[in-house]
C-alpha cells in the first residue's frame, strides 16, 4: 500500500494520540492524586473568576449584578486618566523591582551564610530570630519607625543628630529618604522569612557532593560557588518568576501605614493600591475596584509570559511551562 | 498490594472528605435557616445593621427587645453591630450576595449618595406616609426634606441636633489662670494673644492641639464655606453669599486667609510639631496634659461631653454662628436596604424608635438594671461599679437611632438639653441649599484623582507646617489637572436643576 | 568528617542581624506593660518610668472569648494544615514527572490562580450562595488558605530537584505502584520540603483574620488575630478622616497604645513555640547522605 504525507503525518498524530492514551493509563494513579487538588482550585479560585465581568458593569443593586448594565471599559479610566497615573506605575514598578532584587539577594545570602555556621544550636537561634519581624503587624511597625523617626521625639532626631550637632529632620515630610527607608523596611521584615525556601532547599542537597568536592581541593568559597547556587537556581527562578506575577500589587501596610499615611510623601509613597484605596474610600463602586485589580493581574500575567519565554531560551528546564 | 489500596481508600477518604466539608455545612446551615424560617412563618425577624462594637449582652438584649416588639408589631429584632473597620467592606458583601437584612444606618459621609445611586436602599415615602405616623409628628418638615434625593427621601434622620456652630475649645484652669478675657474672642485671629501667653509661660503644652483632619482650617472654616459637592469638600457655597454659586475652596480667600494664620501659628510654635503625621483625636493630648485647645463643633451639652473626653473641665468661644447645612441634616439616618423582605416591618420598627421610649433606650443603652439604672424621670447612671469601658452594652451611639429626644439622660448632661436642642435647631440659619445630595457618578473618575490630591497637600496647609502662599498654588494645579473644573460644573448643574424645583 | 570554624564575620553579621530582629520586639515588650500614661508623655522607651498591666488586665477582661478564639484557631491551623499538606503535595508530586501527559497544562492550570483573581465579590458569593460556610468553623479553614498553588509549585520545584527520577525508576521496575513510591520513597525524601509548606501553612492560618471578617457575622467562633485586629482596623478607619465628630467620639473608648502593643505580643505568643518544630527538620548540621545513586 502506499502512503502519502498526509496520511502518514495523520498516523503519526494517530499513533501519538495512542501511546498518550498509553501513558494516561499508566499513570492513572497520579491523576487522582491530583484530583482533590484540581477540585479545590477551581471551587476556590476559577468559579470567582467569573466574576470579573464586574470590573465591566455599572453595578446597579435592584438590577443584581447579573441585570446591571455593561459599561465596557469605563471603570479602568481612572486609572490612566489620572495626572497621578505615571507617578502610581513608576512608583510600584520600581519599589517592587528593587524588593524582588534586593530580596533575593538578601534572602539566598543568609541561607547560604546561616549553612555555614557550626553548630546546630547556634545556627537555630540566629535563623528563628530573623523571622521574628515578620509576625509584626504593619500598624506595629509603622509605630516602631515613628518612635524612631518623630520629628520631635524620635531616636534619631535626640540622640543621633542632635548630639553630633546635625539640624533635626522632618523626616515624615522629606520625600528623599522614603525610598530607602521602604526597602529597608521591607527587606528587614521579609528576609527571614522569604530565607526559609532557600534553607530548605540547601537541606535537600546530597552532602556527598560537598565531600566529593572538596578531596578534589575547591575552597568553601568555590564550592558554594558551583554547588549550592546552582542548585538553588530552579528556586530562585520560580520565586522570582511568581514575584513578576504580582508586580504591580504591593504591601498595602508598608505603604500606607509606615509612611503614617503622611501627605507630603505621597509622590513616592503612592502605589497603585493606596490610590486605589484612597480614590474609592468614598464612592461604594465595586466595579472600578474589580477593574483596578483586574489590571494588576493582566500586566502581571503578561510579564511572567514573557520572562517563562525568556528562560525557556536561556535554561529550558526551569521553565515554568 | 493492601497497602496501595489502603493510600488509594485514603486520598479518596481526603477528597470525600473536602467534598463533605464543602457540603456538610450547607446542610448545617440549612437546617439553621430551616428553623428559623419555621419561625418565620409566625413571626418574621428584622435585622438591624449599624456600625460599631458588639455588646458582650447583645444576646439578652435582642431577647428583650424582641419579646416586647413581638406585642406591638409582631416581629422580632435583631441588632447587629459591625465593627468600623470593616463596616463598608461587610456591606459591600452583603448588598453583593442578597443576604437579608432589614434596617441600615446610614449618613452622607458614609457613602448615602452612592447608596441611592446604585440602588442599594429603597425610596420610603410611601411607607413613611402609611407606618411612619410618629416620625411624621417628630420631624420637622424642612429636616426630612433633607434627606430627599431628586425628591424622594430614602432615610429617615435621626432626630437630634441639626446645626452646628464652630469655636474653640479651651481648659478652663488655665483660661482661668491667666485671667484670658473670652467675650472679646470674635474671630479666630483673636486668639492669637492667648496662644502666645500658654507658648510662653507653659512649657510642654502645646495652645493649640491640631491633626491634619481636624484643624480650624477644616472645621471652622465650615461655618463660612459649605461643603455642597463630593467628599473631599472641594465644592463649596459661600454662606454670606446670597446666589447658589459653587467655587472651588481652596481659590477662596477665605481658605488662604486661615491657612496663613495656620501657618504663622505653626511658626511661632503654638501648633503641635507632629501635626500631619499623628491620627489620635485633638482631645487626647489634652487628656495628657499636653495641650491647651483645641477646634471644636459646638451644639448644647458640648462643654460636658468634652470634660468627659478630656477629664477636666472645658469652656468654648464661639466664632460662627449656627448653621443648619444639608450635612448636618443627614449626619445620621436609617434607611431601608433593596435586601429586605419586610419593608413594611422595618419601618414600623424605625417608627418604634421615634415613638417608644422603651424601644429607643434599650437600643441605645441596653438593659434597665444591668447596664444602666434610673436616677430620676429621664435621667440613667450606671450601675455601682460600672464605668463606660466596663459596661456591657457597649455601644455608646444614641446619635444614630430615631428620635434622640426621648432618649434617657446622663447625670453630666444639662437637665434640659432635649429642650436647648429644639431651640439650637430652630434658630439655626438655613442653608440655602438644605436638602440637596450631590449624586457623584458621572465624575467618578476625578473623585479618586482628587481624593489622592487633597491627601497629598491638604495636610500640610491645614496644619499650618507648609508656607500657603508656595503650597496652595501647586495644590490648585494638581486640582485642575485632577477634573475640579469638571466636578464644580457638575455640582453646579444639579444644584441650579434642584433649586429649580425646591423654591 | 570536615571540621569547620564559622568564619568570624558570619557572626558579626548574624548578631547585627538579631540584634535588629529582637530589638523592635524587646521595645514592644517593654512598651505593653508600660503605664500609658508614660507612654503618651514620654514616648516609647526600654527603660520606663512607671510599669503596668493594665493593658494584658483590659485584653484578658474578655477571658471567654480569648480562650475560645485561641482554641479556634489551634483547631483551624492544625486541621487545616494537616489537609493542606496532603492535598497540596498530592497536587504537586504528579507534576513533577516529567512524563506526565498535560503536566504543563495542569501546571500552568495551578499557576493561573496566582495571577488572576475574580476578586473579593465573587469569592464571597461563592462561599456564600454555591457553598454555603457562612458562620461555620469550615469558613475558617477551607477558603483560599487550604491550598496555594505558590506551595503546590514550590514542592514541585522540590521533588524536581531533589527526588532522583533513577530512584523512581528503579521503584517502579521493582513493581511498586505510584501511590506507593510517592508515600514510601518520595514524602520521607522530601521533610525539609513539606516542613517549609507546613510552616508557611501554619504561619498563613494563624495570621489570618480576613476569613473571620468576611463570614462570621453571628458567630463568635472567630480567630485570634481578627478578634485582635478588630480593635485596630476600627482605630484606623475612625482616624482616617471625613468621620463625623459624633463617630471619631467612639475613638475615645478605643485601646490606646500600651494595649494596642499587647495586642500584638498576645497575637504572636504561641507561634513563636510552635515555630521551633518545624525548624529542626530543615536546619540540618552535616548530614549524612540519604540518598545513594
Amino acid at each position: 500500500m502506499k502512503y502519502s504525507r498526509g496520511d502518514s503525518k495523520k498516523m503519526h498524530n494517530i499513533s501519538k494520540w495512542k501511546s498518550t492514551r498509553k501513558q494516561i493509563k499508566r499513570y492513572r494513579m497520579l491523576y487522582l492524586l491530583m484530583f482533590p487538588g484540581v477540585i479545590y482550585l477551581l471551587i476556590n479560585n476559577y468559579l470567582p473568576m467569573l466574576g470579573t465581568i464586574i470590573a465591566f458593569k455599572n453595578i446597579n443593586y435592584s438590577k443584581g449584578i447579573l441585570g446591571s448594565d455593561w459599561v465596557g471599559f469605563k471603570n479602568f479610566e481612572y486609572l490612566f486618566t489620572t495626572s497621578d497615573a505615571f507617578i502610581i506605575t513608576r512608583n510600584t514598578l520600581l519599589y517592587n523591582t528593587a524588593f524582588i532584587i534586593i530580596n533575593l539577594i538578601l534572602a539566598v545570602a543568609a541561607a547560604v551564610m546561616l549553612n555555614e555556621i557550626v553548630g546546630q544550636r547556634l545556627r537555630k537561634i540566629y535563623q528563628s530570630t530573623m523571622l521574628l519581624p515578620f509576625f509584626l503587624s504593619a500598624v506595629i511597625v509603622a509605630y516602631l519607625v515613628y518612635s524612631l523617626l518623630n520629628p520631635q521625639y524620635g531616636f534619631v532626631n535626640k540622640f543621633i543628630l542632635a548630639p553630633l550637632g546635625l539640624k533635626p529632620i522632618s523626616w515624615y515630610m522629606e520625600q528623599k529618604y522614603w525610598p530607602f527607608i521602604l526597602i529597608f523596611v521591607n527587606a528587614w521584615k521579609n528576609v527571614g522569612y522569604s530565607s526559609i525556601i532557600y534553607i530548605s532547599a540547601i537541606a535537600g542537597i546530597d552532602s556527598d557532593i560537598y565531600e566529593a568536592a572538596t578531596i578534589d581541593g575547591a575552597t568553601r568559597w568555590q564550592q558554594i560557588w558551583s554547588i549550592t547556587l546552582p542548585m538553588l537556581k530552579p528556586t530562585m527562578i520560580i520565586i522570582t518568576m511568581l514575584a513578576i506575577g504580582r508586580i504591580f500589587y504591593s504591601d498595602f501596610g508598608l505603604f500606607y501605614q509606615v509612611p503614617m499615611n503622611s501627605g507630603a510623601l505621597l509622590p513616592v509613597t503612592n502605589v497603585i493600591d493606596t490610590y486605589v484605596y484612597r480614590g474609592l474610600m468614598n464612592l461604594g463602586n465595586i466595579g472600578m475596584s474589580s477593574a483596578a485589580g483586574l489590571y494588576q493581574s493582566a500586566v502581571g500575567f503578561i510579564l511572567v509570559l514573557s520572562s517563562n519565554l525568556i528562560v525557556r531560551k536561556i535554561s529550558p528546564d526551569d521553565a515554568l511551562f | 498490594m493492601m497497602k496501595k489500596r489502603k493510600i488509594l481508600a485514603l486520598i479518596l477518604a481526603m477528597s470525600l472528605v473536602l467534598s463533605l466539608s464543602l457540603t456538610g455545612c450547607q446542610s448545617v446551615s440549612n437546617s439553621s435557616n430551616s428553623s428559623k424560617n419555621s419561625n418565620s412563618s409566625e413571626t418574621k425577624k428584622l435585622v438591624v445593621l449599624f456600625p460599631g462594637s458588639t455588646p458582650k449582652d447583645l444576646t439578652e438584649v435582642n431577647t428583650a427587645l424582641s419579646n416586647y416588639v413581638k406585642d406591638k408589631i409582631n416581629a422580632t429584632v435583631e441588632l447587629r453591630p459591625i465593627d468600623w473597620g470593616n463596616y463598608k467592606d461587610k456591606l459591600n458583601l452583603m448588598f453583593a450576595s442578597g443576604e437579608e437584612f432589614d434596617v441600615l444606618w446610614t449618613a452622607s459621609w458614609q457613602n448615602y449618595g452612592d447608596e441611592v445611586s446604585s440602588g442599594k436602599i429603597i425610596p420610603l415615602d410611601s411607607l413613611v406616609d402609611q407606618y411612619g405616623q410618629g416620625i411624621k409628628t417628630v420631624l420637622d418638615p424642612a429636616v426630612v426634606k433633607g434627606g430627599e434625593v431628586n425628591g424622594k427621601v430614602y432615610a429617615v434622620t435621626t432626630n437630634k441636633e441639626f446645626a452646628s456652630a464652630k469655636g474653640i475649645t479651651m481648659r478652663k484652669e488655665l483660661v482661668d489662670k491667666y485671667k484670658f478675657d473670652l467675650t472679646k474672642i470674635k474671630t479666630l485671629a483673636d486668639m492669637t494673644p492667648i496662644l502666645e501667653t500658654i507658648k510662653k509661660n507653659e512649657a510642654g503644652v502645646t495652645p493649640l492641639q491640631v491633626q491634619k483632619n481636624d484643624s480650624p482650617l477644616t472645621s471652622i472654616i465650615g461655618g463660612e464655606l459649605e461643603s455642597v459637592g463630593e467628599s473631599s469638600g472641594l465644592e463649596v457655597l459661600r454662606r454670606a453669599d446670597k446666589n447658589t454659586t459653587v467655587l472651588n475652596e481652596i481659590a477662596t480667600p477665605e481658605y488662604m486667609n486661615y491657612a496663613k494664620l495656620m501657618h504663622q501659628w505653626y511658626q511661632a510654635g503654638y501648633i503641635n510639631q507632629d501635626a500631619t503625621t499623628i491620627s489620635d483625636n485633638n482631645n487626647v493630648a489634652v487628656k495628657n496634659g499636653k495641650a491647651f485647645a483645641y477646634d471644636i463643633s459646638l451644639k448644647p451639652g458640648i462643654e460636658s461631653q468634652e470634660a468627659k473626653n478630656t477629664g477636666t473641665t472645658m469652656v468654648t468661644v464661639q466664632l460662627t454662628e449656627p448653621y443648619q447645612a444639608t450635612g448636618d441634616t443627614m449626619s445620621s439616618m436609617l434607611a431601608i436596604p433593596k435586601n429586605s423582605k419586610n419593608p413594611e416591618l422595618a419601618m414600623k420598627f424605625i417608627n418604634l424608635m421615634f415613638t417608644d421610649k422603651y424601644v429607643l433606650n434599650t437600643v441605645d443603652f441596653g438593659l434597665e438594671g444591668k447596664d444602666y439604672v434610673k436616677k430620676s424621670e429621664g435621667i440613667i447612671d450606671y450601675p455601682s461599679g460600672v464605668t463606660a469601658t466596663t459596661v456591657p452594652y457597649n455601644i455608646n451611639s444614641s446619635w444614630m437611632f430615631g428620635n434622640q429626644m426621648i432618649s434617657y439622660l446622663w447625670p453630666d448632661q444639662p437637665a434640659d438639653l432635649w429642650k436647648q436642642y429644639n431651640e439650637f435647631n430652630s434658630k439655626a440659619e438655613k442653608s440655602k441649599a438644605l436638602g440637596f445630595t450631590f449624586d457623584p457618578t458621572k465624575v467618578s473618575n476625578e473623585v479618586t484623582a482628587l481624593s489622592n490630591v487633597t491627601a497629598q497637600y491638604s495636610p500640610g496647609i491645614v496644619t499650618g507646617a507648609e508656607d500657603p502662599e508656595v503650597q496652595i498654588p501647586k495644590y490648585l494645579d494638581a486640582l485642575k489637572a485632577a477634573g475640579i473644573d469638571k466636578t464644580i460644573k457638575e455640582v453646579q448643574s444639579q444644584l441650579d436643576a434642584w433649586s429649580k424645583t425646591n423654591k | 568528617m570536615m571540621k569547620k570554624k564559622t568564619p568570624w564575620f558570619l557572626h558579626i553579621v548574624f548578631l547585627i542581624s538579631t540584634f535588629f530582629a529582637i530589638f523592635p520586639l524587646l521595645l514592644v515588650i517593654m512598651i505593653s506593660f508600660t503605664d500609658e500614661k508614660t507612654v503618651q508623655v514620654n514616648g516609647y522607651s526600654l527603660f520606663p518610668q512607671k510599669l503596668s498591666l493594665y493593658s494584658y488586665q483590659y485584653l484578658f477582661s474578655d477571658l471567654d472569648q480569648i480562650v475560645r478564639s485561641y482554641l479556634v484557631t489551634i483547631f483551624v491551623t492544625i486541621v487545616g494544615t494537616l489537609i493542606g499538606l496532603i492535598i497540596t503535595s498530592a497536587l504537586a508530586y504528579p507534576l513533577s514527572r516529567p512524563n506526565l501527559p498535560f503536566r504543563k497544562g495542569f501546571t500552568f492550570f495551578v499557576f493561573f490562580t496566582l495571577l488572576f483573581n475574580g476578586g473579593l465579590v465573587p469569592w464571597y458569593i461563592t462561599y456564600t450562595n454555591v457553598v454555603d460556610l457562612r458562620n461555620s468553623i469550615f469558613a475558617l479553614i477551607v477558603p483560599n488558605l487550604l491550598l496555594s498553588g505558590f506551595n503546590v509549585l514550590i514542592m514541585r520545584t522540590f521533588f524536581i530537584s531533589s527526588i532522583p527520577q533513577s530512584l523512581i525508576e528503579a521503584a517502579y521496575l521493582d513493581g511498586a505502584g505510584e501511590l506507593r513510591i510517592f508515600s514510601q520513597i518520595v514524602v520521607p525524601l522530601s521533610k525539609p520540603v513539606i516542613a517549609t509548606i507546613g510552616l508557611f501553612s501554619t504561619l498563613a492560618y494563624w495570621n489570618d483574620w480576613y476569613n473571620s471578617m468576611v463570614f462570621l457575622t453571628t458567630s463568635n467562633n472567630f480567630s485570634i488575630q481578627f478578634y485582635l485586629n478588630r480593635v485596630l482596623m476600627s482605630i484606623q478607619y475612625l482616624t482616617q478622616g471625613n468621620i463625623n465628630q459624633n463617630a471619631s467620639n467612639a475613638l475615645n473608648v478605643l485601646p490606646e497604645q500600651t494595649v494596642r502593643m499587647a495586642m500584638a505580643i498576645i497575637g504572636v505568643g504561641p507561634i513563636i513555640f510552635a515555630y521551633p518544630f518545624f525548624q529542626k527538620y530543615f536546619i540540618k548540621g552535616l548530614t549524612i547522605g540519604a540518598i545513594k545513586g
